[in-house]
């Protein structure tokens, strides 16, 4: 069983969750509208700050730091140890310090590079883990966490989701026509986009029996599910397919729930998608209510924010309202909170979804009545293909050719995305079918494709941000191109590493090993473009061993 | 016009990483969205409307406007014709 020990929320309303959670209550918000160099108005919530350019680069980042006074406060109410090797870092982010390829600072701005010097500030001894799932990053993460202690890796996990906000971002999605000049209005008929935010939060997860601080614990993570809707790499399933999977994979009595906690971004497709998944899963009727009329989308950070102001909600017997709505705009009848209003109910779900076509859900309970078996373990030895392909840009377009041929797509991707999808056809043309769930990881993230978007963004004069540069600036959508040529519906997630450990990568492919098959293993591209990918294809319940041994015979 | 056309289309098959497809394969009636024609998609319509501020200085603010103008390559370079401001 998985429990909560401490969390914290550092975001423009507060320090503390418990500011946090007064702010809300008090309906205050810290969204402003700002310009972008060309004149367009967006509005977002974000901190005060000195500028990003008197960054001393030696010195943690105003992103690492926020991670860092985030996690201070978590850890320190944890009462955990974060020296013990079994205490294990995750870091949840999408963007981490991208801001910093306007300055040609490459290596500075890796998330891996990021992580590390947040983990050794706490003198962990662990390589941490940094999961880039696009916005459901900061879930997967703590889907991944919870695993990790179910399966006996760590004793204790400290979950950190943050995002900051830059010209690189906000101008993303200003060219995809995602922000709204106004604040935002989740569900409601007259939403016109999405605002961005900052924040960094942090929860602290432990397995109940290491716990010495169990009276205090109250919140059990009882299940989490990740699902694609292999349909489309930046826009959301019309038939709301991944989030409606994920809702019935979790086990979910709605007589119990307290409210859902949706993602609700106010963009027109999302709000729509989400309440198409809701109404097919047979929870029109729970109260649900989004966050981001409040916090804006505070993407890495959103998945542990609003997991943590939804426990204090139902802590306090309340459904938080939908600031910003007003009038229902979606064409299924859910029951979107308005106002705050009470409850006597003890368990929430928890759901997002983001680029790459992933979702995810995770339910939580306030009890420590609830009782999870561990999830059966079964392992055995089976066979598993592999291949391991460095070709150079030219070259991989050679293979394509060759291998592939059939899908004119693969000349929009960029470099990664190329890379795995190649390599990925190669290596399923010699396994079995199945629903496989993928499983990539590199050091690099999506670092070529964030050089060329910042390179249309570099001059303020010539400022001309590309779409279809910028959808592919989260690593996580080769998953998502692998999942819509296959069709593979089950999940899909992108870890970050600051080299090929491949005993790290050996424990969290066998864990999602334990829920499907799953094509796995190291997928990079650097800033020079030098490819790298190893994959192989894992049966389910294959054992940690097995595939350490498969990835160290590939990786050499 | 002619010279428009054949300017647009290289642009778009460029812009738009349209590998193995030459202008003379693009037919200027032909829709450029959806099934039939190109089978371009939404992130495309993004890319061309960059590309109409960025090659042509013309700026559409809401991109709904896209469904009407990228209908074809003719419509687009009649719109561009009359519109143009570089």
């Amino acid at each position: 069983m998985v429990v909560k020990l401490a969390d914290n929320i550092y975001s423009p309303l507060g320090a503390t969750t418990w500011e946090n959670y007064q702010a809300v209550m008090a309906g205050q918000c810290a969204l402003k509208q700002y310009s972008l160099p060309d004149g367009s108005l967006y509005t977002a919530s974000l901190f005060d700050r000195i500028l990003e350019n008197l960054e001393d680069l030696d010195k943690p980042t105003f992103f690492e730091q926020i991670c860092i006074v985030s996690a201070s406060d978590a850890i320190a109410r944890a009462g955990i140890d974060p020296k013990s090797p079994r205490c294990r870092f995750f870091l949840s982010t999408t963007k981490g310090n991208v801001h910093l390829l306007a300055k040609g600072e490459t290596e500075r701005a890796l998330l891996g590079t990021s992580a590390n010097l947040i983990c050794r500030h706490f003198g962990n001894p662990n390589p941490p883990l940094v999961v880039s799932n696009a916005c459901i990053s900061c879930l997967s993460a703590q889907i991944v966490a919870m695993r990790s202690i179910e399966a006996g890796l760590c004793d204790t996990a400290v979950v950190i989701g943050c995002d900051v906000q830059s010209e690189f971002i906000i101008s993303g999605f200003q060219c995809l026509h995602a922000l709204s000049p106004d604040q935002c209005r989740p569900f409601d008929k007259d939403r016109c986009g999405l605002n961005l935010g900052e924040a960094a939060a942090t929860i602290v997860y432990a397995e109940s029996k290491h716990s010495t601080l169990l009276s205090q614990t109250k919140w059990v993570a009882e299940g989490g599910a990740m699902c694609n809707d292999a349909n489309h790499i930046s826009g959301p399933s019309r038939t709301g397919e991944g989030s409606y999977r994920c809702l019935q994979a979790l086990d979910i009595n709605k007589d119990e729930l307290a409210f859902i906690s949706v993602h609700g971004t106010s963009t027109l497709y999302n709000d729509e998608m989400e309440s198409i998944a809701i109404d097919r899963a047979g929870l029109a009727d729970v109260p649900l209510f989004s966050l981001k009329g409040i916090y804006g989308h505070t993407m890495g950070a959103a998945g542990v924010l609003e997991t943590i102001l939804s426990m204090q909600a139902v802590e306090h017997g309340v459904v938080f309202g939908t600031r910003g709505f007003e009038n229902l705009g979606v064409s299924r009848q859910v029951n979107v909170s308005v106002d705050c209003r009470t409850t006597n109910k003890q368990s929430f779900v928890k759901l997002l979804s983001g680029f790459g076509g992933c979702n995810a859900a995770m339910k939580f309970s306030l009890t420590d009545n609830s009782r999870l078996s561990r999830d059966s373990r079964d392992f055995r030895k089976s066979g598993i293909n592999a291949i391991y392909i460095t070709p150079t840009a030219e070259e991989l377009v050679e293979l394509y050719r060759k291998e592939v041929g059939d899908y004119p797509k693969f000349f929009k991707m960029d470099p990664l995305a190329r890379l795995g999808f190649v390599a990925s056809e190669m290596l399923l043309k010699e396994c079995p079918k199945a629903d496989y769930g993928v499983l990539l990881f590199n050091r690099s993230s999506s670092m070529a494709d964030d050089m060329a978007f910042q390179a249309t963004i570099q001059s303020h004069s010539e400022w001309f941000p590309s779409p279809a540069l910028f959808v592919y600036t989260l690593p996580n959508i080769v998953t998502g191109e692998i999942a819509i040529r296959n069709h593979f519906q089950t999940e899909t997630n992108f870890m970050v590493l600051d080299s090929p450990r491949t005993g790290i990568m050996a424990e969290q492919i066998a864990l999602a090993a334990q829920h499907g098959p799953q094509i796995a293993g190291w997928c990079e591209v650097d800033a020079n473009e030098n490819y790298t990918a190893a994959l192989i294809a894992v049966p389910q319940n294959t054992t940690k061993e097995t595939i350490e041994n498969e990835l160290n015979k590939i990786l050499k | 016009m002619e010279e428009l056309i054949l300017k647009l289309k290289k642009e778009i098959i460029e812009v738009l990483n349209l590998e193995d497809i030459k202008p003379e394969d693009i037919d200027e009636n032909a829709p450029l969205f959806g099934g039939e024609g190109l089978g371009l998609d939404s992130i495309d319509a993004l890319e061309l409307i960059v590309l109409m501020e960025k090659n042509y200085g013309i700026k559409l603010q809401d991109p709904n406007q896209g469904k009407e103008i990228f209908k074809s390559i003719n419509v687009m370079a009649d719109y561009i014709s009359k519109n143009r401001t570089k």
